[in-house]
């Protein structure tokens, strides 16, 4: 049986697309995604050995932690010494001879903090912008292995309306979040920050509306999307179950002695199948969450430190820094959740192709 | 792009305003010319509406 189903899985799986897939997945991982490769987890379904056992793979993981930990920790220092100094000039104000040019030293070093601010920012912005590009990467690889064994277990109908349905709604999804929703985040962040140089509230609440925009969009595009497959995977599977169940039955009742033979063998090769689908199912989403959790953790991260350092400042610098430099970390925490709900989105693709197949 | 544009713009004159702002002299009209900038902020800010009613 064991023998059987490698063999499937070799015949079945194009090696040397899912190898390069897996490549490019762990040079953006830092190698964390090589605990996941598709041979490993034939062999732990072969085995029934725990996938996620490895002393390795949780060593590395707490490595990632604390190396993000320590460089959040960097930013945060550097904005507290550049406010202790606006603090200080604040104070100094008064044995000036004008107030201007206490004001204009209080502007630059302003200046320096939102200058700090937006390259840190930046950095997570494409960092989430290619995991993104890798997320749709990894379903347009894996989409069209799932569909074609979903056709070789005989579900013509789903296949066929499925493939091009999904296919479509993740390029689709990848390029609304990269052309739309991503740019709109990246210029909330660019009006929180300015609302923070200005003496007075400019842009406060477009900076607060355009957020709030890009969130709530990401949201219902994705339970569109997400209800428009699970309810033609519904009907489709209906369908599909109809015309496999009618073909198992005249095989086995109007072929004389034959018959329920074959029908027996169709039965362990659909099952052979279904277990090759799960697999490669499962090494999906197993790449997907690997893919997101770096930019995960450490925009999260960043934006835990932003908030921190805002209750440090607010008793030295002015009211208006904190509030802008805890804004920030918000709209940090609102690109996490849009990069969250995405991968969500194509687990769910996934999981509905997984499901199709019947009783696995 | 254009977009790209309309930011950058509302970027660029918030941060001039604000630095001149600090730089005006204390006076009467101070208050005035303040006014005045916020009016030419929401000018900037408007200023896409011009190009859809053109059209």
């Amino acid at each position: 049986m064991k023998e059987i189903l490698k063999e499937q899985f070799n015949h079945v799986i194009d090696q040397e697309q899912t190898k390069s897939l897996s490549e490019y997945a762990s040079e953006l991982t830092g190698g964390i995604s090589e605990y996941f490769t598709l041979e490993e987890i034939l062999n732990a379904a072969l085995e029934g050995n725990n996938i996620f056992e490895n002393k390795a793979m949780i060593a590395s993981l707490k490595d990632l932690f604390f190396y993000e930990l320590e460089s959040a920790l960097c930013i945060a220092a550097e904005i507290l010494a550049i406010c202790i100094i606006i603090g200080l000039l604040k104070n100094l104000s008064g044995s000036f001879e004008t107030k201007g040019i206490s004001n204009i030293a209080g502007f630059v070093c302003m200046i320096s903090v939102v200058g700090i601010t937006m390259i840190h920012f930046n950095d997570v912005y494409h960092l989430t912008l290619n995991a993104m590009k890798t997320m749709s990467y990894t379903m347009e690889i894996l989409l069209p292995i799932l569909i074609g064994i979903l056709i070789a277990m005989g579900q013509v109908t789903s296949g066929t309306i499925m493939s091009p349905l999904i296919l479509s709604a993740v390029t689709a999804f990848h390029h609304i979040i990269k052309n739309i929703i991503l740019p709109t985040v990246f210029f909330s962040a660019i009006f929180t920050l300015l609302n923070c140089i200005t003496e007075k509230d400019y842009v406060n609440h477009m900076a607060k509306m355009i957020r709030k925009a890009a969130l709530y969009g990401t949201g219902l595009i994705v339970t569109l999307m997400s209800g428009i497959i699970s309810i033609q995977g519904l009907i489709t599977k209906t369908s599909d179950g109809l015309i496999m169940n009618t073909a198992k039955y005249s095989i086995d009742a109007f072929i004389p002695i034959v018959g329920s033979f074959t029908a027996e063998t169709i039965d362990l090769f659909l099952t052979c199948m279904g277990s090759i689908k799960s697999i490669v199912g499962l090494f999906g989403i197993l790449l997907i969450m690997t893919l997101i959790m770096i930019p995960v953790l450490k925009t999260l991260m960043i934006a835990v430190i932003y908030k921190a350092t805002a209750c440090l400042i607010e008793p030295v610098a002015s009211k208006k820094v904190a509030e802008g430099i805890s804004d920030i970390g918000t709209v940090l925490i609102t690109l996490t959740a849009i990069l969250f709900f995405s991968s969500l989105l194509f687990i769910l693709f996934i999981t509905s192709v997984m499901k199709i197949g019947g009783n696995l | 792009m254009s977009i790209t544009i309309w930011i950058k713009e509302i970027f660029m004159i918030i941060l001039s305003i604000t630095f001149l702002e600090i730089l005006l002299p204390e006076s009467t009209l101070r208050n005035y010319v303040k006014f005045i900038f916020s009016i030419v902020i929401m000018a900037v800010i408007l200023s896409p509406i011009e190009g859809v009613l053109h059209k």
